[in-house]
């Protein structure tokens, strides 16, 4: 059993800060609707004061998209000028000279501009018609600002896992990083998991391209697949490193855990610090025993992996990550092994 | 800014590029530049005071050692506080 101490605060905090969006990608972890109850700026502007007394390092803002919200960018200002450092995952689509030049003036201030292809006809088949072509144009616009805080970010899938090379050369040609994202079966992706999401030989792909490029990020939960080939983020954070906050203030232990049994409470009217130290779903997540993986020689390396994938999958957040590379090895070497043994079965 | 072993406040300033705040376990700081986290299980050594905007540690339940001064040492070779001893 993994029973850690939480730590007093959450380091970072993701918050969908608007539900607005104005594409419609296939793997969307939220479903493009706008919340009725998004929180007004007053209010994101007292959550900023909360998570700045509770020292919280860092806030990644997502939605949604963030740029619709037309205070966004004042709300930007607030978090960095509170000394949080502000990280912001847009679609790049709505960037324009005006919204960069301001970005430009916030510090500390990191950016991620989704991308999910290396060319239009890859890209746009996610991310919708014409999307390509405006996320280059909000790239170069980064680029001939000055920014060097930036990365692509990129949801795998079977569709553009054959293209990480190209994309990877794409964010070195910028000046900036590429950021893998795992894909996981939430929101609309619930929906084009079964077309869209890595099979076994395309998650070792994944595997030996991530160990090839020691650089490029892998902002969450890519450890099980890393396992072994990889060092850093050797467990799931949520509930102990981060949770995730919802347009209207709804909090949960992550963004890909937000079915009814998971909301923990509610910032504007519960506060934060209580919903982290003593929410049913935290204390849930934080006291998961994977006890199928605990004979793994890699368990301290991963300690069982996506509990939101297993949850989504396989309806247990006890369950092993379904896409654990080890067990994706040994199911390979149990296919050659079948293999071989029928060709010898003649003799 | 540096600060000496031998100052009368012994308080050691974070650059302003670190976060730190206290946990049960010690020390958490947080790398604005990398946004790398580095767990010091220092426990009650060092105490976090927060001044003009900007960090500072401080000897928290025992006084000033060798041993306190070996860890800061350690921290700042590690560039999360600023120190150059006496």
């Amino acid at each position: 059993m993994i029973d850690l101490s939480p730590l007093r605060a959450p380091v970072t905090v993701t918050w969908q800060i608007t539900g607005r969006c104005n594409l419609s990608c296939r793997h969307c972890l939220s479903d493009g609707a706008a919340d009725p109850e998004e929180m007004g700026f007053e209010e994101a502007k007292a959550l900023i004061e909360e998570l700045q007394r509770h020292r919280v390092f860092q806030i990644n803002f997502g939605g949604g998209e963030p740029f619709l919200r037309e205070d966004f960018l004042d709300i930007l200002e607030y978090t960095t000028r509170k000394g949080i450092v502000a990280c912001v995952s847009t679609n790049g689509t709505v960037l324009n000279e005006r919204i960069v030049k301001t970005l430009k003036a916030l510090s500390p201030l990191y950016m991620q501009v989704s991308l999910d292809g290396a060319c239009p006809s890859t890209n746009d088949l996610i991310r919708g018609k014409g999307s390509f072509e405006r996320i280059i144009e909000g790239l170069e616009l980064l680029r001939r600002s000055g920014f060097v805080k930036v990365a692509i970010n990129t949801v795998v899938l079977r569709q553009n896992v054959d293209e990480l090379e190209a994309l990877y050369g794409m964010a070195r040609g910028y000046g900036f990083i590429l950021r893998c994202t795992r894909f996981r079966p939430s929101g609309r992706g619930r929906g084009s998991w079964s077309g869209y999401s890595l099979r076994r030989e395309e998650l070792l792909k994944v595997r030996g391209f991530l160990q090839r490029h020691d650089d490029v990020r892998t902002g969450d939960s890519f450890f099980p697949i890393t396992v072994g080939v990889r060092k850093g983020l050797n467990m799931c954070g949520a509930a102990r490193m981060t949770c995730s906050i919802s347009p209207s203030g709804s909090v949960y232990p992550c963004p890909f855990l937000t079915d009814k049994e998971f909301k923990a409470g509610n910032v504007l009217t519960d506060g934060l610090l209580p919903i982290w130290r003593h929410a049913r779903s935290f204390e849930m997540l934080r006291k998961i025993e994977r006890s199928p993986c605990s004979s793994c020689p890699f368990f301290a390396q991963c300690h069982g992996g996506c509990p939101a994938l297993a949850y989504s999958l396989l309806g247990s957040l006890e369950e092993p990550d379904p896409e654990c590379a080890m067990r994706l090895m040994e199911e390979r070497k149990g296919l050659l092994w079948e293999a071989s043994l029928s060709i010898s079965s003649p003799l | 800014m540096t600060a000496y072993v031998g100052s009368t406040e012994r308080e050691i300033p974070v650059p302003k590029n670190i976060r730190v705040r206290e946990e049960d376990f010690g020390l958490l700081f947080y790398n604005v530049d990398d946004q790398t986290l580095t767990f010091v299980h220092s426990k009650r050594l060092l105490d976090v005071v927060y001044r003009e905007g900007r960090a500072w540690l401080r000897p928290g339940a025992c006084p000033w050692s060798h041993g306190l001064e070996r860890l800061i040492r350690r921290l700042a070779e590690k560039g999360l506080v600023v120190f150059e001893g006496r």
